[in-house]
């Protein structure tokens, strides 16, 4: 029975991680009915990114809110160039296009900085990004730095660690500020009204382009959020970490019911759960395979997702 | 030294055929009838798996020794088990729309490469080989060219006239009284037996054949065949295998710093073709070309109006 609470107290946390991510696919899918498949490299790149901040002595505060506007700045021009200009020619370009850029994201990261993973401290690799920004590098034993709370809830059979209960908290508290920004400010309002009705959202006057443009800076944003705590959680920054939790989390979205808020994160946790569950009764080789048995069950029963509304297709 | 090419070439055209096969089978279910499948690998591995452990378990047992008799009664088994996996997924996820539909591939092809890796009968993790060398580049050609003949034929019948009504338009298909979800069904289930008949190919050539077969990557890699050469033709999507086959092999010959990082200009490639022709390249080569089909589209109508 302990063992039961134990792994769910787990699982919270690495769901909580796959429904950072899962936002940002929600969030897109919402407005664009896109699914943005580069969206997972995103959050690999914010995570290498915030580990090479921290690593040249930047505080861990600055060095995220430096990733979120670099990968978010990224993310906007990614779309301005790559899936603006196909805008309405069906859905299968825009899709192969972003299948495309995962492909290149992830072989890129590989040629710069080497296909190994990286830990903390992280030494900048040698070429280009030395180059720029050598002189940046600090010895590492001049600055602390930053770790999630090593500390324990001991409640005899059941432990619980600080850092899954921050990560938890995290993730639940920014969906919460996600869905309180899309109901009550001006341009999260505008993100809805977008997702609902495109033609009559842009004749009231919201402003298209730069709408969809803060739709991908928030959703990459969050994904750096996400690529920091697991970063630090598993101390390792992969060129692959986008592709596995990408998909796991873009069926989190799915699970949950893409388009809608909460549904990521609903659907995350079950995943995450659901991962840490298998790997505790022993049988951590089908894991992989049991976020997607889970989807398509849940998909078979309730075709638009946990939370999601069904849609009538009109003529 | 053409020796020497020719033997080098062998493989390639080996996986080009291969290739070009499944973006056939692929090109009924996304060009026909209009169905994103991101699991086409999963039916592709199945049928390899299951005409692998017929030529190694079940020929020797009912006393078939013959190899070009095996490898017939292996074709058979690999595009007969595919099918019935494409009726199994298909029967509940074709009620699913679009994405999701996608979704659901996706899982299915992540659930096969999981349940393989845990059957030791097949390899497991370190995946099934010691299988006999049966299918020969000929194979391969003979079957690529019968796949295309029918698949040209299916097109001119009822059945594929109302995949492709199903595809432009699902409830005017459906209000003209066409059974959208059989013709649906039957582009999906033609399809995935295609794509069987491509893993039985591929595990009689390479004699290995490792659960990495079903991967998201080899799905994307069929899609992306199918979408770059051009989806509404069967020609686009026998091009598009060319280039995806072809592409890597040749920058494998290019100067060290290009042939390093050439996963990084393929990307670019990909990218670009969407871009520039978001129809895939074949209709780049329609507009290049001079146009064969539109003298005689002309002379049918005037033979129509007089």
């Amino acid at each position: 029975m302990f063992e039961l609470l134990q792994y769910i107290a787990d699982g919270l946390a690495v769901g909580s991680v796959y429904a950072l991510i899962a936002l940002g696919y929600s969030m897109v899918f919402g407005v664009l009915q896109l699914v943005n498949f580069a969206h997972g490299e995103l959050f690999m790149i914010g995570a290498y990114f915030v580990m090479y901040a921290i690593s040249l002595g930047l505080p861990w505060p600055a060095a995220l809110v430096a990733g979120m506007c670099f990968v978010g700045f990224f993310a906007v021009i990614m779309e301005r160039l790559c899936y603006k200009p196909l805008r309405g020619a069906g859905k299968l370009a825009p899709l192969i296009t972003a299948v495309g850029l995962s492909l290149l994201l992830q072989n890129l990261v590989q040629a710069t900085i080497g296909p190994n993973p990286q830990s903390y401290p992280a030494k900048l690799p040698d070429g280009i990004l030395s180059k720029l920004f050598g002189w940046m590098q600090k010895d590492p034993n001049t600055f602390t730095l930053p770790q999630l709370p090593e500390g324990l809830f001991d409640y005899g059979d059941l432990v619980i660690r600080h850092r899954d209960v921050l990560i938890f908290f995290v993730a639940v508290g920014v969906t919460a500020g996600l869905e309180l920004f899309l109901r009550k400010s001006r341009p999260g309002r505008g993100i809805r009204a977008l997702a609902l009705q495109p033609n009559a959202a842009r004749l009231v006057g919201v402003p298209f382009n730069f709408t969809i443009s803060l739709t991908f800076f928030i959703g990459a944003a969050l994904a750096v959020a996400a690529g920091l705590l697991q970063g630090m959680a598993d101390n390792q920054v992969t060129p692959f970490m986008g592709i596995s939790s990408g998909l796991k989390a873009f069926a989190a979205a799915v699970l949950g019911g893409i388009g809608v808020i909460p549904g990521a994160l609903v659907g995350g946790l079950v995943l995450g759960i659901a991962e840490r569950l298998l790997v505790g009764y022993d049988l951590s080789t089908f894991k992989d395979g049991a976020a997607f048995f889970i989807l398509i069950v849940v998909l078979l029963l309730r075709p638009q997702g946990l939370l999601g509304k069904a849609r009538m297709v009109k003529v | 030294m053409l020796q020497q090419l020719l033997d080098y070439s062998v493989l390639p055209l080996i996986l080009f055929g291969i290739t070009a096969i499944q973006a056939l089978g692929l090109q009924l279910i996304l060009g026909g009838a209009g169905l994103l499948s991101l699991g086409h690998a999963a039916f592709y591995a199945v049928g390899g798996y299951s005409a692998a452990a017929f030529t190694v378990y079940a020929a020797p047992a009912i006393g078939l020794t013959q190899p070009f008799f095996v490898m017939l009664a292996a074709l058979a088994v690999g595009a007969l088990s595919a099918m019935i996996a494409g009726f199994l997924v298909a029967v509940p996820c074709l009620r699913l729309q679009g994405d999701y539909l996608a979704m659901a591939t996706l899982g299915f092809a992540e659930i096969l490469g999981t349940a393989l890796k845990n059957i030791d009968a097949v390899g497991g993790t370190r995946g099934f080989s010691g299988i006999p060398k049966l299918s020969s580049l000929v194979w391969v050609f003979v079957v690529l060219g019968l796949v295309w003949l029918m698949i040209a034929r299916l097109q001119k019948t009822g059945l594929g006239m109302a995949i492709q009504a199903t595809r432009d338009d699902e409830i005017a298909a459906r209000s003209l009284g066409i059974n959208t979800y059989a013709s649906k069904l039957s582009a999906f289930v033609v399809g995935s037996s295609i794509a069987g008949l491509a893993g039985a190919l591929y595990v009689h050539a390479l004699q290995f054949i490792s659960p990495d077969e079903a991967d998201f990557s080899r799905s994307v890699i069929i899609v992306l065949a199918v979408v770059i050469g051009g989806m509404t033709s069967l020609f686009g999507s026998v091009l598009g295998a060319l280039i995806l086959v072809a592409v890597p092999e040749i920058l494998r010959f290019a100067p060290d710093a290009i042939r390093e990082q050439r996963m990084i200009y393929f990307a670019l490639i990909v990218i670009f073709v969407m871009l520039f022709s978001p129809k895939g390249l074949q209709s780049l080569l329609v507009k290049v070309l001079p146009r064969r089909g539109q003298s005689s589209g002309r002379s049918a109508s005037a033979g129509g109006q007089a």
